[in-house]
């Protein structure tokens, strides 16, 4: 059924969305505009979105750059290279062990389930880039742990709870008597988990891998405090957020921060559009099913 | 093939609902056993104790004399169709009914003749490499039947298999359970509340209600003398038509009235063990198949009601006085809403109830039951 809108309200929507695409998508269409300039037409000022002069030579720069204030053997790849790594490695750790937890969770049935659930559940609601950025500092420290290694299992902690959240709301989609067939053709409790829960919960996972290797790709605070002591491991985003001072004694070279953040977005952006369908059915799909 | 006995069995779950109290059935080899009664009766959790997807709280479950109450499903070597299908979304149809052949550790050959042949007696060699999903309904119950099949089980528990299909696949689907029955010649349990279902499928029934089983027997025999009011209710469509009335001495001879007539009870059918006493409220029940057209003086004249069109009957709702009750008639007699109809009753059909208590207070008709 499709409701009737009057052309006043359609005006005002219209209105409304304009105003919210143009305040998301201005920092944005700024990037890429800036990521053409000069250093020397950033720094003038203006809001001028067509470069005077468009020219490559900040990508060039970039992403050859080495011998850089940064690190004097890193380059840009090596950069974009640890940040893969990272991602790929706490999109590994999100959806292995996000997707047993859930599973326990949701179809075991042992002592405290419930309490774990709440107490899992309450570190949604905490932020590990403020409150326990500190704790989850010295602990890494004292584990010897402020690698890449260890950025991943504290990216995939922090995000646990919301990410058992929605695999949680999915794998309830899953009728049980899926459980209860399996059981009968002669499956374990983990054996149903591998051959049937896991493979049906491919579009939650997908959306929660996306979603994980796109915070991970874009975490600032974590690579920049956990992966301090070794410039040379450390992730795309810190390396171009250092680009600005790149240009030494002090000079912003704002031009290569824009060019950088381009190429930093560029992987995302990919990843997205390729990934798109299945990440929107996999946010919908247990909201509506069932 | 084996015998299926549950002794005591009882299941309470974790919250307090008590599904099962102390059920005593014994499914013979062979059989085709059908667990009848509404919904919420726990036919469907006996059905679970007997798959071992559920354990009794108390009581035991045995296959073949053998207690099985801590067998694994696949150890006890049954297989299960389930009201939603429950076909694994993720595989094709070969797959899925391959999935049970490859936990036995089955060889690829093997695996492949089994699931070949099943597909074939059920007709869905061509959907082999299909997903459930492009399925019809019939297909998929098929596909579930067929995974089942491929197993060779000694028992086949079926769990409301067709209610989720239309009328049509759901006659069509019947027929093939009763003739894959009949090939196969394994056990079957097979839950349902619909009661044509059950009086088509059953060897014998199981009626129960609330976590008991109240009546076991053959379609023909619950039919024809259920032994208690709840039975008499639930079987039969349209139902059993009741009347409150006394019970009536006269020497040795009982008698009831019914719709303002004294009606003898046939001796033969007084159960002496049955505690019958001058006064004691009945319910007597009469079938409305049982009514008969009559030409006798002291026939009921009943006003007629709605007439409801059946196809080969015609159900018609009849009056006696403030009394309401239902005919069936055959459908070419010709009757209209305000007639006025002359109907008789057989005393050897009528069955009769404690009011209190529901108990059948007749011995059984002698009759010829079910094959």
């Amino acid at each position: 059924m499709t409701m009737r809108i009057s052309l006043g309200s359609k005006i005002a929507l219209y209105a409304f969305l304009v105003i919210m695409v143009f305040i998301t998508l201005v920092p944005l269409i700024y990037t890429v505009s800036a990521s053409f300039k000069t250093n020397y037409e950033i720094a003038a000022g203006g809001i001028n979105l067509i470069p005077e002069e468009p020219t490559f030579d900040n990508y060039k720069t970039v992403w050859g750059m080495s011998g850089t204030t940064i690190d004097s053997r890193t380059t840009y790849a090596d950069y974009t290279f640890n940040s893969l790594k990272v991602s790929l490695l706490t999109v590994l750790l999100v959806v292995t062990f996000t997707s047993m937890s859930a599973y326990c969770f949701q179809r075991g049935n042992f002592p405290g389930r419930k309490f774990l659930y709440w107490l899992f559940l309450c570190t949604m609601f905490i932020g590990a880039g403020t409150i326990t950025i500190f704790p989850v500092l010295q602990i890494t420290t004292k584990l010897k742990m402020n690698n890449q290694v260890g950025l991943a299992i504290v990216q995939f902690a922090t995000a646990g709870a919301s990410n058992l959240f929605l695999t949680m709301g999915y794998m309830k989609t899953i009728t049980r008597d899926l459980d209860d067939a399996a059981k009968i053709d002669g499956c374990s409790f983990f054996a149903t988990w591998w051959r049937i829960i896991l493979p049906l919960s491919r579009p939650i996972l997908a959306t929660i891998a996306l979603m994980s290797f796109q915070s991970s790709w874009n975490n600032y605070l974590l690579p920049n405090l956990m992966l301090a002591g070794d410039q040379t491991a450390t992730t795309l985003v810190v390396a171009v957020v250092r680009l600005q001072s790149s240009g030494g004694a002090g000079a912003s070279q704002y031009n290569l921060m824009m060019a950088g953040t381009m190429l930093a977005m560029l992987p995302m952006l990919i990843l997205f559009l390729c990934m798109n369908r299945m990440f929107v059915e996999g946010i919908t799909q247990g909201a509506v099913k069932g | 093939m084996a015998e299926i006995t549950l002794k005591g069995a009882s299941m309470t779950y974790p919250n307090g609902t008590k599904a099962l109290t102390s059920v005593d059935l014994t499914v013979r080899d062979h059989e085709f056993l059908v667990l009848l009664g509404p919904s919420g009766c726990g036919k469907s959790t006996l059905l679970r104790l007997v798959a071992g997807l559920e354990k009794p709280t108390e009581g035991e479950v045995l296959f073949d004399g053998k207690v099985v109450n801590d067998l694994e499903p696949l150890k006890r070597n049954v297989a299960m169709v389930f009201q939603s299908f429950a076909l694994y979304p993720h595989l094709n149809v070969y797959k899925n009914m391959a999935f049970p052949l490859k936990s036995m550790k089955l060889k690829p050959e093997e695996i492949q003749r089994r699931v070949e042949e099943a597909a074939k007696i059920l007709d869905i060699e061509h959907v082999l490499n299909r997903r459930p999903r492009v399925l019809s309904g019939g297909q998929r119950q098929r596909v579930a039947l067929g995974r089942a099949m491929v197993r060779e089980p000694v028992v086949f528990l079926l769990d409301e298999p067709l209610s989720n299909l239309d009328v049509k696949m759901r006659l069509e689907l019947r027929d093939q359970i009763v003739s894959l029955h009949k090939r196969l010649g394994t056990t079957f349990l097979y839950v349902t509340h619909d009661q044509a279902e059950a009086m088509q499928l059953g060897d014998r029934l199981a009626v129960m209600d609330t976590g008991r089983i109240v009546q076991i027997g053959s379609p023909q025999e619950i039919y024809d003398h259920p032994n208690s009011l709840y039975v008499a209710d639930f079987i039969g469509a349209p139902k059993m038509n009741f009347f409150a009335a006394l019970l009536r001495a006269d020497g040795p001879n009982w008698s009831v009235r019914l719709l303002g007539r004294e009606m003898p009870l046939p001796p033969e059918r007084i159960d002496q063990d049955a505690a019958l006493a001058p006064g004691m409220r009945v319910v007597v029940g009469v079938r409305p198949e049982d009514f008969a057209l009559s030409r006798r003086e002291d026939a009921y004249a009943a006003a007629v009601g709605q007439v409801m069109p059946m196809g080969a009957t015609q159900h018609v709702e009849a009056y006696v006085g403030n009394q309401r009750f239902l005919v069936s008639l055959n459908s070419h007699t010709p009757v209209c809403e305000g007639d006025t109809l002359r109907l008789e009753v057989d005393p050897h059909t009528v069955h009769l109830f404690a009011a209190e208590g529901g108990q059948n207070l007749l011995l059984p008709p002698r009759k010829g039951g079910k094959a």
